[in-house]
């Protein structure tokens, strides 16, 4: 804080903007007017003597009349000559220019604007209270920060600590947020003094001695009403009625409140806490405009507080949802797992036997558990995306192999398409090759899901000088283009009338495209709605990379 | 080969994967035992020929795991001879049964004829040695 310590700064104001009314028309009306101003007024001659002065600039100055009349100004306050003020009334008296001077008045905590002018056989200055306005600009200038502070990081408890660190010394000498932690109990989330030695000490008080909401005053009854409490002025015999017993009270004595201001936090009708601001030291007093500013802090904070609550209530739920999923993907794969086998082994027994009607059948049956298993798979491996748990091997893999075996094997599922291969890459790209048969394999069969009547697709190899790319085309029925940008994310479905028959989880894309992201690869889709799709797979080469047995590429 | 009947010791905790895979082994002309406790193959004597020729064993056990298992028994001289294959519905659970000496590692939901190919090829390196 920039101060300007002038003791005296016998500040005047108010009629800069008219200094001929200085001029006077009549001695006796003006100086009647002079006693009654509400600003501070004093006159000095030539030799910095005072030579009048008004009751105002008496209370200011916190001297008698007979103190000062007289008297040299550097008599009277010895330690100002290096002042601002001093100085510019001597540059006045020189310059015979008017000038102004703002100062701050630690003993009030007040500020003034001096204006200071050249009169006959002297100078005369007008000192004009300016507190209020430097108070609301103070405060709301500690309003911005703090609300810059709560809304930076959805960890209330530690923006609220911050806050609290903030408003010390700024606007109080104490600072403290509680909140209610069940119906009796409340928890001191933090508490700030400017001496860190201090604040332990509070810190100990509380815990010996926590807020009682049986006894509903000060803090205790905020929290009870939801109404701010207002303490303009601490006087003992406040203390004495608010203090539990003698020894709180000797201890609030000691400790000298001037002044204080309890605030609640109100979120959804509820009281979950307060924040409390107490000037002692610092001979503070709050005023209307502080209360003002305190409430309007405190609804912010309240704000900050719900919007955390929230995102920590949705990210459990999400967390629950994630821990249901993967437990429900592994008990789903046991059942799954022996009706394989089960029809697998009967299957061969009708083939056995020669009966191929059966054989048919459990052969469909097959498909439809193998279509189960994929998607149960799936699930396994969306939850494992979702909790980085996705462990993918590190070997050399030839692209073009991998893919004649997927092409091969996703042939065998249709027999309207032909699955066209072009093109080759010869060097080995590096990664997890069941993982990236898996990406090729979910392209495909979506390429074939997708183009229902067409009879051709197209899976390109190229090799760039940089990156293997591999490209599956369909000529189905292609996407329209707002769906483009989310159609990797998780669980999305693109949904529209002619999709309705093409039923899907989304989350084949997704795995995908994290499975390609983690091999350092990059997917793509370019689509024209109504004549097909390109899904583009970009992956690094593995050139020089040793093999590693191990999982984990990140 | 011989006329010896191969013996599958199968150790699931899930029943019905234990009764197909029996169902599985005995269409395919195997002997079967089967255990939903691991005790009972860390128990495993050379008594009346009760030693089994191979042990299908799963990796997560009610309230054991199957790696300790297969650990034991291939540290112990009267057991470090049978090949394990171990089974398990987390796929990524090949790595670390590796670790423990099992000899082949087939992941839920299998098609049988990995099963079988794995089983079969293990049956006759073994009894071949």
């Amino acid at each position: 804080m920039s101060v300007d310590t002038t003791a005296d700064a016998l500040p005047l104001a108010g009629f800069q903007e008219h200094p001929a009314s200085l001029e006077p028309v009549s001695p006796v009306p003006i100086l009647d007017a002079i006693e009654l101003l509400a600003d501070g007024y004093y006159e000095m001659d030539t030799e910095f003597r005072y030579c009048r002065i008004n009751p105002v600039g008496l209370r200011i100055a916190g001297k008698t009349a007979d103190e000062i009349l007289g008297k040299h100004v550097l008599e009277v306050f010895p330690d100002i000559a290096e002042s601002a003020i001093h100085q510019a009334t001597v540059q006045v008296m020189e310059t015979r220019e008017a000038a102004s001077v703002e100062t701050y008045y630690p003993p009030h905590h007040r500020w003034y604007v001096n204006s200071i002018y050249p009169v006959t056989g002297g100078i005369a200055v007008f000192s004009h209270d300016i507190t209020e306005r430097k108070l609301l600009a103070h405060n709301l200038a500690f309003l911005a920060e703090a609300s810059k502070i709560l809304s930076s990081s959805l960890d209330y408890q530690h923006t609220l600590r911050t806050v609290a660190q903030l408003a010390v010394p700024r606007i109080a000498d104490w600072c403290a947020v509680d909140m209610r932690t069940g119906p009796r109990t409340v928890e001191l989330l933090a508490i700030a003094h400017v001496d860190p030695e201090k604040t332990r000490w509070a810190e100990e008080l509380r815990q010996r001695d926590p807020v009682d909401l049986e006894r509903p005053v000060g803090l205790a009854k905020v929290l009870l009403t939801g109404q701010p409490e207002f303490y303009p002025e601490i006087t003992d015999a406040l203390l004495v009625a608010t203090a539990k017993d003698e020894r709180t009270l000797e201890l609030a004595r000691s400790l000298g409140f001037s002044s204080a201001m309890i605030v609640p936090l109100v979120a959804h009708e509820t009281t979950i806490g307060a924040i409390t601001f107490v000037a002692a030291e610092s001979g503070r007093h709050y005023a209307a405009a502080d209360l003002r500013m305190a409430e309007e802090l405190a609804s912010r904070a309240a704000l900050a507080i719900q919007n955390s609550r929230l995102y920590g209530a949705s990210q459990q739920a999400v967390a629950v949802r994630d821990d249901f999923i993967s437990a429900a993907s592994h008990e789903l794969r046991t059942p799954v797992t022996s009706l394989k086998i089960y029809t697998q082994v009967l299957q061969r027994q009708a083939e056995r036997r020669g009966d191929e009607h059966t054989g048919g059948q459990l052969r469909k049956m097959q498909a439809q558990i193998d279509r189960l298993a994929v998607l149960i798979g799936d699930l396994l491996d969306v939850s494992k995306i979702e909790a980085g748990k996705l462990e993918l091997r590190h070997e050399l893999i030839d692209l073009r192999r991998l893919t004649d075996e997927v092409v091969e094997a996703i042939q065998a599922t249709t027999t309207k398409h032909q699955i066209v291969v072009e093109g080759t890459v010869s060097r080995p790209v590096v990664g997890d090759g069941e993982r990236l048969g898996q990406v090729l394999t979910n392209l495909l069969t979506n390429a074939v899901k997708y183009s229902p009547q067409a009879d051709r697709i197209g899976v390109r190899l190229v090799e760039t000088a940089g990156r293997a790319i591999v490209e599956v085309e369909d000529f189905g029925i292609g996407i329209e283009p707002e769906h483009l940008d989310q159609i990797f994310d998780r669980f999305y479905r693109v949904t529209s009338e002619d999709e309705k028959t093409f039923p899907g989880l989304g989350m084949g894309l997704y795995i995908s495209h994290e499975i390609v992201r983690r091999h350092g690869g990059m997917m793509e889709v370019t689509s024209v709605k109504g004549s097909g799709t390109v899904f583009r797979v970009t992956l690094p080469y593995g050139d020089g990379m040793a093999p590693d047995r191990s999982e984990g590429i990140q | 080969m011989t006329d010896h009947v191969p013996f599958i010791l199968v150790v699931d905790d899930d029943p019905a994967i234990l009764d197909s895979l029996r169902f599985l082994f005995e269409d395919e002309g195997y002997r079967v035992q089967t255990s939903e406790k691991g005790e009972y193959a860390e128990s495993l004597r050379d008594e009346n020929g009760g030693l089994p020729d191979l042990i299908v064993l799963d990796v997560l056990l009610s309230g054991k795991d199957g790696r300790t298992i297969c650990r034991k028994l291939k540290s112990q001289d009267v057991t470090r001879h049978i090949p394990i294959v171990m089974i398990s519905a987390h796929p990524d659970a090949e790595h670390s049964v590796k670790e423990v000496g099992a000899d082949a590692f087939v992941a839920k939901p299998f098609a049988i004829d990995e099963v079988l190919a794995t089983v079969e090829a293990l049956l006759s390196s073994h009894s071949s040695r």
